[in-house]
């Protein structure tokens, strides 16, 4: 699949063969890949269409050899793209052609785990889920949860700015964060954040969360662990109409209730997950609901009742609760394994990552049925219905030619309409190499070109996974989206390249 | 389904044109700006050169729908109107900021980013920031986040605007996200020692309890508990228990402590020595023996924050609370000698490297310095 990436304008000031001879110098032979055989493994993330081989990979295992790394690329212009371990699902760790891939998967270790303070110092390549499972005797956990979190690594989690399914209640990464290193891609060294609850200055920690590494590296991580809570219970209730559903989680929020989680499945989704886990699903609902409720046995006892009363006045034909622990797992394995069972359905599909107003359900779903029945493609949607966030799964085959490219069309209308309901264009998956279109129909011209000086304040040489997050405006006029205010480009003295 | 809630008795006042093309004509001129609403933060930042420029006329609700747990409000609206809207529909700003004065605004409450005592267990000011309306140091009108709680399309300016007291830009608008009112809140006082403090804290959060504030005062620890009536009920009659089993007498108080506690009203913010805001690691053990014996403290958020009233150098303190891994702010001079106060610095200097960061966001933000340029530091 051919990938249109921005031309930044960066050429290398030297050689393959130069460049390996002083890197060689710096990281031992087996942590320098630059034979295409080695560097294979290396050539896409969880946006798998897409694929680039680097320049070289880098493993590097210590802060220093990091910083002379990155000294080394600033002074002869190599692109570097950081990379976890590789679970984007939008391109964010795509290799450039003239770029080193800069892996994280040596600095794997949990440096520290401060029980007096709740939180947890770990390297990046720290695996999200490795977290909880190591304070877990201690009935600690570490909240945000991406469906991805048996695999995917913290300092992808900070780039990302990671969700999940617990994120209404508890966060997004950037809620759990305290404190960052970060090296600068002239190799300096910052400490973002500190162990106390706030910084002096501006908000440099926010604003390195979702940066999708363009901004700097991450070399370490102070999370916050959390206290597990006593109880947890999980209902499901099966409604004959998807906007029951929805309108029904409105409710729930408007009589101050706020689930743990809450997850809307429509019925193509619930009959694959159904197929392919036997969790009990009820095959002939429009939707289900998964509300997952926690804190003190009163307090979940108190909204127990609550959630049953709205639940029926909302139409719901069945409530069930999960009895056990056992059957809470299974209730939540089938949305967790919505993904793989909709793979089972299709040859390939692509998963979409939109945010809507959560009153605008009923109309996005109409939208996406209406442009699913105009490209003849069908849709599965699950829905992390408390915040809005929508995956719409496109189902299509790859082998079908052209099919692909329709689908994407079809996924960049989707996110069209999206911002046109109120919402985003990505509510926790990045914006990557996949959605720097839609950024061009979301933002207007002055606001992408204070993304792109924000950047230069932090990577003047624009090496930090150039062509990423943020497109340039000539790809947005070329796009045909590019909005500008009273005709006026921003920065006319600027060349545009 | 949700409806738009109709807001009389606030102004509706679109300042929008008028405040860009001030902006942007101060931005031909290089005129230096003083931004501000009503000012009742002003105390906190340094003196601003330049002409100044209120938001307080900018004023309404944009967009409220409360089943969304979120509010877009023009940056002149003042907080306690505000606060009685979202009171009235059952919500609330759970980072609880404090007004400081009945005229506080909600662009001042988010350029300055405090926030009261249920910050460590809730979320401080940035983390209920979900987008904004900003007027950038070129007069252009730019708006970051949305109205959605997860978004992550573009850098997160609208956290990175929190609390940079307006110098990275004006504030025409915020979007924030709400929480609801708990149905109850219940709260305990009861004699303890200093250093058991933190530890007892973490006892009872390690035990469940739905705690959303935790402070210290004089010998005496005071927990708030909210959440749905039995919940709190329950959870207040174990606490209440346990306590009374260890001999610790405790005793129920009144919530209005903690309004007192955040807008510094309580006997302790009487006096008179220099004001210093302290935020340090939540289980700082060894910050008792920097403190000399007319030094006074009010330990709040669990343990990561000192009121602390001292006549000490600023140069001791700040590198006391540095050495434990943390800052220190002077938040009020109150009897400081004029020509101090304008000298010390109020906020902890910050390292050359981040420093260098700092600049260079300014100037991506505002090239020609004009937005409340040295408001935290003369660099910026």
């Amino acid at each position: 699949m051919p990938l249109k990436i921005d031309d930044w304008g960066i050429k290398n000031q030297i050689s393959k063969h130069e460049l390996v001879q002083i890197f060689s110098k710096i990281v031992p032979k087996e942590s320098l890949l630059y034979d295409s055989e080695n560097l294979k493994p290396y050539e896409c993330d969880g946006l798998s269409v897409y694929r680039q081989l680097p320049l070289m990979v880098l493993l590097p295992d210590s802060i220093e050899q990091i910083q002379q790394i990155l000294r080394v690329c600033f002074k002869y212009q190599i692109p570097v793209v950081s990379r976890g371990a590789g679970t984007s699902l939008s391109g964010g760790a795509l290799p450039l052609e003239n770029g080193i891939v800069l892996s994280l998967a040596k600095l794997n270790k949990i440096v520290e785990i401060d029980k007096d303070n709740l939180t947890a110092r770990v390297q990046p390549g720290v695996r999200n889920l490795a977290i909880s499972e190591a304070v877990n005797d201690d009935g600690l956990y570490y909240a945000p949860d991406p469906s991805s979190q048996i695999a995917c690594s913290i300092g992808g989690n900070v780039a990302e700015n990671a969700g999940g399914v617990h994120c209404l209640k508890y966060g997004l990464t950037v809620h759990n964060v305290l404190q960052l290193k970060v090296i600068t891609m002239d190799g300096e060294l910052l400490e973002i954040g500190s162990e106390a609850l706030d910084s002096p200055g501006y908000d440099l920690l926010a604003l390195m969360h979702g940066s999708e590494g363009m901004l700097g590296v991450v070399v370490e991580v102070l999370v916050k662990l959390r206290v597990k809570p006593k109880v947890v219970k999980v209902l499901m209730a099966s409604f004959d109409q998807v906007n029951s559903a929805g309108e029904t989680v409105s409710e729930i929020i408007s009589q101050g209730i706020i689930p743990a989680g809450l997850e809307l499945m429509d019925k193509s989704a619930i009959k694959a997950a159904e197929d392919f886990i036997h969790a009990g699903y009820p095959v002939d609902a429009a939707a289900i609901l998964l509300c997952e409720i926690d804190g003190s046995l009163a307090e979940v006892d108190a909204q127990l009742e609550q959630l049953q009363t709205i639940f029926k006045l909302g139409g719901a034909s069945d409530v069930q609760i999960a009895v056990n622990e056992q059957q809470r797992q299974t209730f939540w394995a089938g949305r967790k394994a919505a993904f793989p069972a909709v793979g089972r359905l299709s040859p390939d599909y692509y998963c979409m990552d939109g945010t809507i107003p959560r009153f605008q359900l009923g109309k996005i779903l109409d939208r996406i049925h209406d442009l699913s029945d105009e490209y003849g493609l069908a849709v599965v949607n699950v829905f992390h219905a408390g915040d809005g966030n929508l995956h719409p799964l496109i189902l299509y085959d790859a082998n079908n030619p052209g099919e692909l490219e329709k689908t994407e069309k079809m996924g960049g209308e989707i996110l069209s309409v999206c911002v046109e309901l109120g919402g985003t264009i990505t509510g926790e998956h990045g914006v990557g190499v996949e959605k720097l279109d839609q950024m061009c129909i979301q933002f207007n011209a002055a606001e992408l070109q204070q993304f792109l000086d924000i950047k230069s304040a932090f990577d003047i040489k624009n090496l930090l996974n150039p062509g990423k997050g943020i497109p340039l405006l000539h790809r947005c006029a070329e796009f045909g989206a590019l909005h500008v205010h009273h005709g006026q480009l921003p920065h006319p003295e600027l060349e545009r390249f | 389904m949700s409806s738009y809630i109709q807001t009389s008795h606030i102004h509706n006042n679109d300042l929008t044109d008028q405040l860009v093309s001030q902006v942007q004509s101060a931005y031909q001129n290089r005129q230096a700006l003083a931004i501000q609403g009503n000012g009742s933060k002003l105390f906190l930042i340094h003196q601003v050169p330049g002409q100044r420029l209120s938001t307080a006329s900018h004023q309404g609700i944009v967009n409220y729908l409360p089943s969304e747990l979120t509010i877009t409000v023009r940056s002149g609206t003042l907080l306690s109107d505000l606060k009685e809207v979202l009171t009235e529909n059952g919500q609330m700003l759970a980072f609880e900021p404090p007004q400081f004065s009945a005229n506080a605004t909600i662009g001042g409450t988010i350029a300055a980013g405090l926030s009261g005592p249920s910050r460590p267990f809730t979320g401080s000011a940035r983390d209920f920031v979900l987008g904004c309306k900003i007027i950038n140091g070129r007069g252009e009108l730019l708006q970051f986040g949305g109205e959605v709680m997860k978004n992550v399309a573009g850098y997160d300016l609208s956290r990175l605007v929190t609390g940079s007291y307006g110098s990275l830009g004006l504030i025409l608008e915020v979007s924030l996200k709400l929480l609801p009112l708990p149905s109850r809140e219940q709260s305990i006082s009861f004699p303890l020692q200093l250093n058991q403090f933190a530890h007892q804290v973490q006892r009872l959060l390690l035990s469940g309890y739905p705690i959303t504030a935790a402070c210290y005062l004089d010998g005496q620890a005071y927990i708030r508990l909210a959440g749905s009536e039995k919940g709190v009920a329950s959870s207040y009659q174990e606490i209440s228990q346990l306590l009374s089993k260890q001999k610790f007498q405790p005793q129920e108080i009144n919530n209005l402590f903690w309004s007192e506690l955040n807008e510094q009203q309580l006997s302790f913010f009487d006096q008179t020595q220099p004001l210093w805001r302290l935020s340090l690691p939540g289980k700082t053990e060894n910050f008792e023996r920097y403190i000399s014996a007319e030094d006074k403290q009010l330990i709040d958020w669990g343990g990561a924050l000192r009121w602390f009233y001292s006549n000490q150098s600023a140069d001791k303190i700040r590198s006391d609370a540095q050495s434990l891994g943390g800052h220190a702010q002077l938040f009020r001079g109150n009897e400081m000698d004029s020509d101090e106060l304008k000298n010390v610095p109020k906020q902890q200097p910050l390292t050359p490297a981040i420093m260098k960061i700092h600049q260079q966001i300014k100037r991506a933000m505002d090239p020609h310095l004009i937005l409340n340029h040295g408001c935290l530091y003369p660099e910026l």
